[in-house]
Order: structure tokens, then C-alpha cells, then sequence
């Protein structure tokens, strides 16, 4: 060892000196940092660790029930299981991932590469399996110890206990969207990704139904995992409120009795309401959904059958659709001409199965004739002829008076979305798209073919006027609804006398004798609206009770003419069979004896 | 003779208290620490209290040592290290993304720890002779070998933190082993200006460069070196300075972003940025006077990763504040100013040596360590002396301190 000082002792003394002051000015730096966070910025630091452990989370408001007329549920709240990754938890999450593929027996590496993938887009917990079944959801709760990083939500979910019943009127629902959260989401009160109405009440009655989230502060740590409160204060919440129930007009009884008697193959639609007030008894659609697929994980199958379907069951035939009302229209023609001065008694050249105008025959159904026939006989056996001359003498003007006052051509104005307004062709109507109109026209409009289009819903409505004489109620679903009432002030009840007899002849001697339900009495037309696309449809419009009508209903059942062509009256008198169930009447008794 | 040996009246008493001062906090704050979410087990403070037993054993072991057996055993702990660090290249074990550790049957031991005390020995041995004086740049080179195939291996690993303690404290014990400050400056000028150029790193930029530039200027104009001497430190400057960025922009944008990562991860969010972001706020939330002893809410929500070990500064922050910050580094300077105090009035030249460059090496470990917390340094992973839990850092920190208290007792000998 090299023993002595090798440097003399000034220079040692300066170096030391230099050396020094480079170790104060190193740590000055560091001195000046710690001033500059902790006390020129202590404040703004302190506020980001206090925001960093508390975390607001979102109560969803509990949504409000949909109930029918009698209180039978048609849509309530159920709990949506769902297992979720969070991301924090890095690597343990895809091990935690391999060991739950292993539990419940499924691939592991594609589990722990879509786990892979989660961790590295985001940064808080998302949705490994959205709404998982309860199997799963117990699993992993179970073994929550062992796989760190995989954790599981409880959520409301939306579900309908009868399924595919009533599924056009309640409607479903469906994530709120990106976009849609931008735009109006968050000023009424959503939360990202939250469910909300997309068809049927369940979209018109969205507010109503909703309520307000709430909201809590959760002390949360990194790992999002919710911490015990040191400070009972820090954890205020602010309750949700929960959103109202709905009660229906619905029958849920006489709309599933429907439903059940049409079957889900068939397209077809039925509305039945109480034409004193306006409410809807039954309002069915088919082929029909389950709008609880909405609100499940929905499979390629299932969205097939929805979207890719030709028969389109989102469609609400019952308001969407318009069909040509065909014979159900002769009401119509006999209402105008009895308000142009014929009469019940009025006759015309007997029918011989075609009647002939400008040459060209115009055809009755009956290729042999009906001979002569007054007003009610004429509407009883459907006679074309009789109709054909009765609208000719009437004039498009009387008939299209009578048209508009029976509320066709314009949209009913039932509470749900969608509803079209159909065509009652009208002289202005003729001038702006044929440019010119013949009385030939005419003929074809008296029977209901030709340019008429209507909805299931103003055809009931329609026949619901009939049968009150002359009371023209809204449409309406939800019980509470206020409507207008008004009454038809261009036709006079005695005129609608009239036409209801002749109704109940229809059912006693004409068209529909097999609707007769030991009893009762039921006033009907039936119709065949003629399709350019294949085989015709089947249309049937009555009311009941005769004496004191308090249902009034109109059925299009499509493409039945040979097939079945009592579809639609079967499926009606089904209808009222089910509905003299609960709803007795003693007038139509008093009226038969 | 132990007693004797500990109250030599040349023992460096404040020396010895200012570290199981700073131990001490150590322990409250691994305690702290680990009353966390996140924490495995909270019973790491016990463990932090007995590494501070055997810390004190070693640091006792090293004292009674005789000044002539390490002298003579420098090179030959220098030979073992650099062995081992070489088998940590080929079977070392992995820990934190890089090779660090050397498996020894249940420890883990991590040489590199251990290999700034062999250099440090060997530097001191090999520059104590008079003729291997760094008088000349020249005469640098041999002291600079010392350092680099160390720092290569670390840097292999990669070890960025390791490898910049290795490179700093051949600077001051260069410097006290004669090189003269102009030498000094001019060695130290190329890595300055590589770093002042380096479009990679925080706040330097092509303007830092040119600033630094100016003053190289103004010293070589001052240095009254010969002409073609200045065109070369001036050339070898701007050589460093432009050839950094241009080498840095003629990689492959994933290799950019490796270093750049690797270098500044506060690039990446979601890793260590994550980190920087929220040790920068538990020191900030701490204030003047801190949140009390065991109230540091925002480390205990579990918030800072490795929070008793590389982190254990931010809850000094959150917990003593401005207070306690400053007194732990006035406390480290303190250590250091007491090492320097020593060197100085050490007669031999291989203790003196030795001194400065633990001495040295405490400072580098602190405002490396303090700084990647208070977000000015790159998350580099070293341990703050004393306070960190930890094996090895502990162990080596340990025989430094027992090193100097050493040599302080051994002063006026040889």
C-alpha cells in the first residue's frame, strides 16, 4: 500500500470545497422541486388525490312497470349478471382468465387473448361476458379469490314476462349509442351504454319511465375496487328516483287470446278497442317478437329472425301497414248515400253477378247473382252490383265527406310512434296524380278497392263510430290518457241505425253466419282486399254487443283467400268468445228474448 | 475492541446517527407502506427493521476489518463481482422486465449492487499510486476501463440506473485523484452535449445544445489549449451533439419508441408514467407539513406501485411534507459533507479515494432516486440508501457506510 499524502493539503481543501458545492447543487435541485410540488402546488395536489379515492357512481333509476288494464305485468325489472376484466390487474388478469376457462371448461387461450386485448385498449373494468348466465355468475363469485382481476356486475335489465305478447305495443329496448349519448345523453341524465326505449311505449313513455339516476361517491382505490369508508362523510348519495308505471288499456287476456289463435306463422293484425272511449283492448301484430332478446346477448340466429326476416316482425302491421279495405268499405258507401237521400229501402237494377259501365262489366263476387236486394240485404250478402250504383249516384264528393268524417286518410292519432295515414282518395287527390277522374273510378271506390288505403287501426275505429253512433273516440293504449272524444256531426244516427242492421244481418243471414256465438248478438262485414302481389287478404270489422256495443274490432289476416278464407272470422269470434268471458252484457240477452 | 474500535474518538458519530436516523424513517415509511391495498403482506416493516439489524452487523464487521486486508483484497472482490455480474448474463434470473438477479441457492443476489463497491476499491487502489495520477487524458483511460466493461454488462441487462452510477462516480474520484477541473470539464462536455441534444429527453432540445455550446466556448477560450486542441474538444462536442439525434432519427419508429420508453417512460401512460404522475401527486398532496405518520391516504389506496421500495420518497412526501423531505436530504448532504470532511483529512490515498467515491456514490443514488419521484429523472428503478426495502442495496449500502466509518477510525494510520 502506497502510504504518505499524495497531494498537498491546499489543493485537497479546494477540491473538497468544489466537490461539495456540487452535492448542495445537485440537492438544491431537488429541494427546489420539492418546493415547487408541495408548496407552490400542495394545494392542487392534495384536491387530485382526494378526487383520485372518490369515485362517482351512477344508480340506475329503477325503470317503471308496464302493467295492462287488469295490473297483469308486461314489462318489469329484472338483474343482468355480467363478468367483467379490469385492466389495472395486468398479467394476473389473462392467468385469472386461463384459470376460469379451466373452471367452467372453455378454451383458454382465446379467453386469456381476448383478456389480452381488453387490458391493453382499456383502463377501467369492461365486460368480459355481458350478461352471463347465473351459473357463471355464481362461479366466479365463488372463486373470486383465485382470479384476481376478473370481477362481475349486477345490472336492472329490462324483462317482459310474456314474451312475445303484446311485444308491438310494449315495445323493447336498447343501449343508448355513442352518438347518441353525445347528444342528448348526458343532459337527461343517462349514463353511457344505458338502456332506453327504442319501439312502442316503451320509446314514447321514455321519460315517464325512466326516472332520474342517482349517483353515490365510492371510495375506490387504483384497482377500482371499492374501499371502506374512513369518513362516513365522504360517501353522500344522491338516491335515484324511480321512473312511474304505465298502466295499459291492454286486456292482456283478450291480446294473448289473439295471439294464441292466430299463431306465429301467419301475417296478420287485429285491433279490438272499446269504441265508447277509445281504449285498446287488444292491439296485435304478427309475426310478433320477443323484446326480450333486446336486452339478452343476441345471437346471429336470432337477429336473422328479426332483421333478415321477409314477413318483418319488427313491423307493426296494425298501424304501418295499409291494406285495401275491400267490402269492409260499403258501410262507408251506404253511410253516404243515406246521407245523400236514399234510403233502407232504396233498390237498384237487380243484380245478375256483373253490372256493366261504359261498356265494361264490373263484377259482383257471386257470378249468378243476388237478384234485388235493399240497403241492408245488400250489405248482408256484400252484393258489388248494388254498391257499384249506390257510390255511382252518390258522387265522389257525398263519399269522400263521409270518409273524412269516419277518419280515413289521417293518422288516428294513437299514442305510438309510426303510425301512417293511409289514402282515402279524394277529388284533390285524383287532380294532382291522375290529372283527370272518371266516374268509372267510382265504382271500384264503393266496394273498397280501387285507390283506398287504410290502417287495421282506423278500419276498427271506423266500425267503433258505427257502432256508437256517430262517437269518435282516439285511440288510446295507456289508461290515464286523456283523448278527445268528439262526435260525427255529418252523419246522422239514424243513417248509422241503418248500416248496424244491416251489420247484423251479416251475421244472422249474410257473409259471416259462422261468427253467431249462442247469446249474443255481433254485427260484422267481412272484406277481401286484393293484393297485386299474390293471394288476397282476408279483412273482418265487428262490434259487439249488438244492443250496446262496447268492443269494435277490425282483423287482416294476409294471403288467406284460398287457403283458409274464415281465417279472419275465426279468429274474431275467438276474440269475443274470450271477451264475453269478463266482460257480460244483459242488453244483448234483453235484445234476443 | 469492538467498543473500542466504535468509540474511537475519530468515529464519525454524526455520520453514524444521521443514517440510523434516516433508517429509521425507512422503516415508519415501509410501514406506512405497507398498511396498502396493494400490499402482499403488511408485515414488511419487521423485515425492514431486521435488514436495519443486519445492516448495522455489517456495517460493525466492516470496521473491525484491517485497512491493509481490503487494500490487499480490492482487486480480487473487483475480479469476483465482475464474475458474477457475467453470470447474471448467462443465467441470471429476471425481475422488474430485465436480468438482474443471480439466483444463490434460496437468495437472490444482485451483483451490480455489489460491483460499485469493488469498483470503487480497485479505482481507489490503482489511482493511490503516484504514477497512475489522471494528470493527463491519457491517464485517463485506464481508470476508465475500470468502469466500462462493468457498465456494459449492466447496461446489457438493461440496467440504466446502475450503469449511470457506475459512469458518475469515476467524476470525483478522478477529480480528487489530481485531474485538473478544465480535464474534468472537457471530459464531461461530449455526454453533456449528447444529453442537451438528445430529442428524446424532456425539455432538451436542439436550443439547450447551442446554449450548451456557447459555454463550452467561452471555457476553451479561457483554457489557453493550443489551437488544433480546441478544434478537436470543440469538434468531439458538436460531433456528440448532432450525431445523437441523427443516429436517433435513422432508427425504426418501434426502436425510437423503445428508447424513448426506455429513457422517458412517462411516454407511456398507462406504465410508468402512471407512476410518475402519482408519486409526483402523493409528494404534492403532503404539503408543508405532510399528512401525519400512517395517514398518507392517497399511497395506502394502494395508488403508487412499488411504494416501499423505489418509492418509498413519495411517501415521505405525502406523509411529513415539505418538513420531511427537505430534512432527509439535508440529512443525506449531511453524510456526504461529513464523507468529504474525511476524505480530506485522510493522510492515505486509497481510503481518501475510496471515501469520495462512496461519498459519490450516495449522492448519484439520491438524486436519482429523488428525482425519478419528483418526476425530473427517467424511472430508472434504483433504491434511495436507507430508506428503500430491499436485499442487496441494503447489504451494499451497508458495507460502504462500514467502509467509510472504517477509514474515518483508520485516518491518521498508514
Amino acid at each position: 500500500m502506497p502510504f504518505g499524502n499524495s497531494s498537498e493539503s491546499g489543493d485537497r481543501q479546494r477540491r473538497a470545497w468544489a466537490l461539495l458545492c456540487f452535492s448542495g447543487a445537485l440537492l438544491l435541485v431537488l429541494v427546489l422541486r420539492l418546493f415547487q410540488l408541495q408548496i407552490l402546488h400542495g394545494r392542487d395536489y392534495l384536491l387530485i388525490a382526494e378526487l383520485t379515492r372518490l369515485k362517482r357512481v351512477i344508480i340506475e333509476a329503477p325503470r317503471g312497470s308496464i302493467l295492462d288494464r287488469n295490473g297483469e305485468i308486461l314489462a318489469e325489472n329484472g338483474l343482468s349478471y355480467s363478468i367483467t376484466v379490469d385492466p389495472h390487474d395486468g398479467v394476473q388478469a389473462e392467468q385469472s382468465a386461463t384459470r376460469l376457462a379451466s373452471i367452467v371448461g372453455m378454451p383458454a387461450d382465446e379467453l386469456s387473448e381476448r383478456v389480452r386485448e381488453i387490458r391493453k385498449r382499456n383502463r377501467s373494468p369492461v365486460k368480459l361476458f355481458k350478461d352471463a348466465d347465473f351459473r357463471l355468475f355464481s362461479i366466479v363469485e365463488e372463486h373470486r379469490s383465485e382470479l384476481p382481476g376478473i370481477g362481475s356486475v349486477i345490472e336492472q335489465r329490462r324483462s317482459y314476462p310474456n314474451g312475445r305478447t303484446g311485444s308491438h305495443v310494449v315495445g323493447y329496448m336498447g343501449e343508448l349509442t355513442q352518438e347518441e349519448f353525445g347528444q342528448y345523453g348526458r343532459e337527461r341524465g343517462y349514463y353511457y351504454g344505458q338502456y332506453t326505449g327504442r319501439g312502442g311505449l316503451e320509446r314514447l313513455y321514455e321519460h315517464w319511465l325512466k326516472g332520474k339516476n342517482g349517483a353515490k361517491f365510492q371510495m375506490k382505490n387504483y384497482l377500482n375496487r371499492v374501499m371502506e369508508a374512513q369518513n362516513p362523510e365522504d360517501i353522500k348519495s344522491d338516491p335515484p328516483e324511480p321512473g312511474n308505471s304505465l298502466q295499459l288499456t291492454i286486456d292482456l287476456r283478450l291480446q294473448a287470446a289473439v295471439e294464441e289463435a292466430l299463431g306465429d306463422t301467419v301475417c296478420a293484425a287485429l285491433v279490438a278497442l272499446d269504441p265508447r272511449n277509445g281504449e285498446v283492448l287488444a292491439l296485435v301484430s304478427k309475426p310478433s317478437f320477443d323484446p326480450n332478446v333486446f336486452t339478452h346477448v343476441m345471437t346471429t340466429a336470432q337477429f336473422d329472425s328479426l332483421f333478415r326476416n321477409p314477413q318483418k316482425p319488427l313491423f307493426n302491421r296494425a298501424i304501418q301497414a295499409t291494406y285495401p279495405p275491400g267490402s269492409t268499405f260499403k258501410m262507408l258507401t251506404a253511410l253516404a248515400g243515406l246521407e245523400s237521400g236514399f234510403t233502407e229501402s232504396s233498390r237498384f237494377n237487380s243484380c245478375g253477378g256483373a253490372y256493366y259501365f261504359g261498356g265494361r262489366p264490373f263484377r259482383c263476387w257471386k257470378s249468378d247473382g243476388h237478384g234485388s236486394l235493399d240497403l241492408t240485404g245488400a250489405l248482408a250478402q256484400s252484393c258489388n252490383v248494388y254498391f257499384y250504383q249506390l257510390g255511382r249516384s252518390v258522387g265522389l264528393e257525398n263519399w269522400q265527406k263521409a270518409g273524412l268524417a269516419l277518419g280515413f286518410g289521417q293518422p288516428t292519432g294513437i299514442d305510438l310512434i309510426g303510425e301512417v295515414a293511409g289514402r282515402l282518395p279524394t277529388t284533390e287527390y285524383y287532380k294532382n296524380t291522375h290529372r283527370y277522374y272518371s266516374p268509372g273510378m267510382m265504382l271500384n271506390l264503393a266496394i273498397g278497392q280501387g285507390e283506398n288505403d287504410a290502417t287495421i287501426l282506423q278500419l276498427a275505429r271506423y266500425v267503433g263510430i258505427i257502432a256508437t253512433e256517430g262517437i269518435k273516440a282516439t285511440p288510446h293504449l295507456v289508461k290515464d290518457h286523456l283523448s278527445p272524444v268528439e262526435r260525427v256531426t255529418d252523419i246522422s244516427p239514424a243513417s248509422f241505425e241503418v248500416v248496424k242492421r244491416g251489420m247484423l244481418k251479416v251475421t244472422t243471414e249474410g257473409t259471416a253466419r259462422s261468427m253467431q256465438i249462442p247469446g249474443h248478438l255481433i254485427a260484422a262485414k267481412t272484406g277481401t282486399a286484393q293484393n297485386p302481389h299474390g293471394e288476397a287478404h282476408k279483412l273482418l270489422v265487428a262490434f259487439a254487443p249488438y244492443g250496446n256495443p262496447s268492443i269494435a274490432v277490425a282483423c287482416v289476416v294476409e294471403n288467406t283467400e284460398k287457403k283458409n278464407a274464415r281465417a279472419a272470422i275465426d279468429v274474431v269470434k275467438r276474440l269475443f268468445e274470450e271477451y264475453f268471458k269478463y266482460y257480460p252484457d244483459t242488453s244483448t240477452v234483453a235484445v234476443v228474448q | 475492541m469492538i467498543l473500542a474500535r466504535i468509540f474511537d474518538r475519530n468515529m464519525e458519530r454524526g455520520l453514524v446517527w444521521a443514517v440510523i436516523f434516516l433508517m429509521l424513517i425507512g422503516v415508519l415509511m415501509v410501514h406506512s407502506a405497507s398498511q396498502g391495498e396493494n400490499m402482499a403482506s403488511s408485515d414488511y416493516w419487521v423485515k425492514q427493521a431486521l435488514w436495519m439489524v443486519i445492516s448495522i452487523t455489517v456495517a460493525m464487521g466492516i470496521i473491525l476489518v484491517p485497512v491493509k486486508y481490503i487494500y490487499a483484497l480490492s482487486y480480487v472482490f473487483y475480479g469476483v463481482m465482475f464474475v458474477l455480474l457475467l453470470l447474471v448474463e448467462i443465467v441470471g434470473t429476471t425481475g422488474g422486465g430485465s436480468e438482474r438477479w443471480l439466483a444463490l441457492g434460496p437468495v437472490r443476489v444482485q451483483p451490480s449492487e455489489f460491483m460499485k463497491v469493488a469498483i470503487i476499491l480497485a479505482l481507489a487502489r490503482y489511482m493511490s499510486f503516484k504514477k497512475n495520477r489522471p494528470t493527463s487524458y491519457v491517464k485517463v483511460i485506464v481508470p476508465g476501463l475500470f468502469i466500462l466493461f462493468p457498465l456494459l454488462l449492466v447496461l446489457k441487462q438493461p440496467d440504466l440506473g446502475t450503469s449511470m452510477i457506475f459512469c458518475a462516480l469515476l467524476f470525483p474520484m478522478i477529480y480528487w485523484a489530481g485531474l485538473d477541473s478544465r480535464r474534468l470539464f472537457f471530459l464531461v462536455a461530449p455526454i453533456l452535449s449528447a444529453v442537451f441534444a438528445a430529442p428524446f429527453l424532456p425539455w432538451f432540445n436542439w436550443f439547450t445544445w447551442v446554449c450548451f455550446m456557447f459555454l463550452i466556448l467561452g471555457v476553451l477560450y479561457y483554457s489557453r489549449y493550443s489551437l488544433p486542441a480546441m478544434g478537436a474538444i470543440l469538434g468531439t462536442n458538436i460531433l456528440a451533439g448532432i450525431a445523437t439525434p441523427i443516429a436517433f432519427g435513422r432508427l425504426k419508429s418501434y426502436q425510437q419508441e423503445r428508447i424513448t420508453t426506455f429513457i422517458n417512460p412517462e411516454a407511456d401512460p398507462l406504465g410508468a408514467g402512471y407512476q410518475i404522475l402519482n408519486s409526483k401527486v402523493a409528494v404534492g398532496s403532503g404539503g408543508i407539513l405532510g399528512k401525519g405518520v400512517g395517514k398518507g391516504t392517497y399511497t395506502e389506496m394502494g395508488f403508487l406501485p412499488k411504494a416501499h421500495t423505489d418509492f418509498i420518497f413519495s411517501i415521505v412526501g405525502e406523509e411529513l411534507g415539505f418538513i420531511g423531505t427537505v430534512a432527509v436530504i439535508c440529512l443525506f448532504l449531511y453524510i456526504i459533507y461529513r464523507g468529504i470532511m474525511v476524505a480530506t483529512s485522510i493522510r492515505n490515498q486509497f481510503m481518501s479515494l475510496a471515501v469520495v467515491g462512496i461519498c459519490g456514490v450516495f449522492l448519484f443514488h439520491v438524486y436519482i432516486n429523488v428525482g425519478m419521484v419528483l418526476g425530473l429523472m427517467p424511472v430508472t428503478g434504483k433504491s434511495l440508501p436507507f430508506l428503500s426495502y430491499g436485499g442487496s442495496s441494503v447489504l451494499a449500502n451497508a458495507m460502504m457506510v462500514g467502509l467509510l466509518l472504517n477509514f474515518s477510525v483508520n485516518r491518521h494510520d498508514f
